[in-house]
């Protein structure tokens, strides 16, 4: 089995409540290893690079939005003057580029066998309201797309966690240089893996 | 002494951060307790997380492992930061709960 990497930005929002440790411990306690850390006022254009700046994934984004919206009966045109899915996920990326720059962010890169299953499972639905108990979202927030929306807003969510193998490496590469990630040995790794 | 300690330091990598806020140097100081966990008070992070000792880390031959490191003085700090930072400009950030104390 290989390992994985994932990484996790804890939000302005998990910054400005004083619970990044909170957040930060319950990754470490599953066993995950910790091989990068950073404090960082993000720019635009990171933020751009991180988010896909392609056609499909600002339709996905839009067509989501557009759902959400129709299952409340809201009428998507009021918010954003337009129902063209790729042209809402633009205005989406926006909130998002603001968001992340509403003071720093703490960035994580963890390591472990099947790390991207654990992140996503640990870190729970991105919307907090529908998140399970025990995970990061569900305890530490309540957000609702129906407040995101009647307040123009991206949905608060506290965590960003990587959601395919492929998207840890990209992500990692793009936060992180080489000489800020570590490889070292965790005490109990002997006890976890029979290594 | 100075060898066992430096060893000590480079057994694997070690986060440095920087605290701000009212009296910072002494709250941080007291909530990692007395240098020495075996004597540090119960609550303090020293105390909850280690019994190690000076006969312990003797018989070892190795420096006590205190695990967390907190400047010692404001003075202490100013250095330390700059030693370890150098001229990296801090993120300037306001956090809604700062005032609670401070109005």
């Amino acid at each position: 089995m290989q390992k994985q990497k994932a990484l996790l930005i804890i939000k302005p929002d998990g910054v400005q409540r004083g619970i990044i440790g909170k957040i930060i411990a319950r990754f470490e306690t599953v066993g995950l290893k910790i091989i990068g850390l950073k404090f960082e006022m993000t720019t635009s254009d990171k933020i751009i690079a991180h988010y896909p700046e392609t056609e499909a994934w600002f339709k996905k984004v839009g067509e989501r939005t557009l759902t959400n919206y129709a299952k409340k009966g809201l009428d998507a045109k009021i918010v954003f003057k337009t129902d063209d899915a790729i042209s809402i996920g633009k205005i989406v990326k926006g909130w998002l580029i603001k968001y992340f720059q509403e003071s720093p962010v703490f960035m994580v890169v963890v390591e472990g066998y099947d790390c991207i299953e654990i992140v996503r499972k640990l870190s729970g639905n991105t919307i907090p309201v529908l998140a399970a108990p025990g995970t990061v979202r569900g305890d530490l927030s309540h957000d609702t797309i129906d407040l995101a929306n009647e307040q123009n807003r991206p949905l608060r969510n506290i965590i960003h966690a990587s959601d395919t193998p492929e998207d840890g490496e990209k992500e990692v590469n793009l936060w992180f240089t080489k000489e800020e990630l570590f490889s070292y040995k965790l005490a109990g790794e002997k006890f976890m893996y029979s290594i | 002494m100075y060898e066992r300690l430096i060893k000590y330091w480079m057994e694997g990598p070690i986060i440095v951060m920087v605290w701000q806020g009212p009296n910072a140097v002494l709250v941080a100081r007291k909530l990692r307790g007395q240098t020495i966990p075996a004597l540090a008070d119960a609550g303090s992070l020293l105390a909850q997380f280690s019994f190690d000792s000076s006969p312990l880390s003797a018989s070892l031959n190795r420096v006590v492992k205190t695990f967390i490191h907190a400047s010692g003085s404001v003075d202490e700090a100013k250095r330390e930061i700059k030693y370890w930072f150098g001229e990296t400009k801090f993120k300037d950030y306001e956090r809604e709960v700062d005032n609670l104390y401070l109005i």
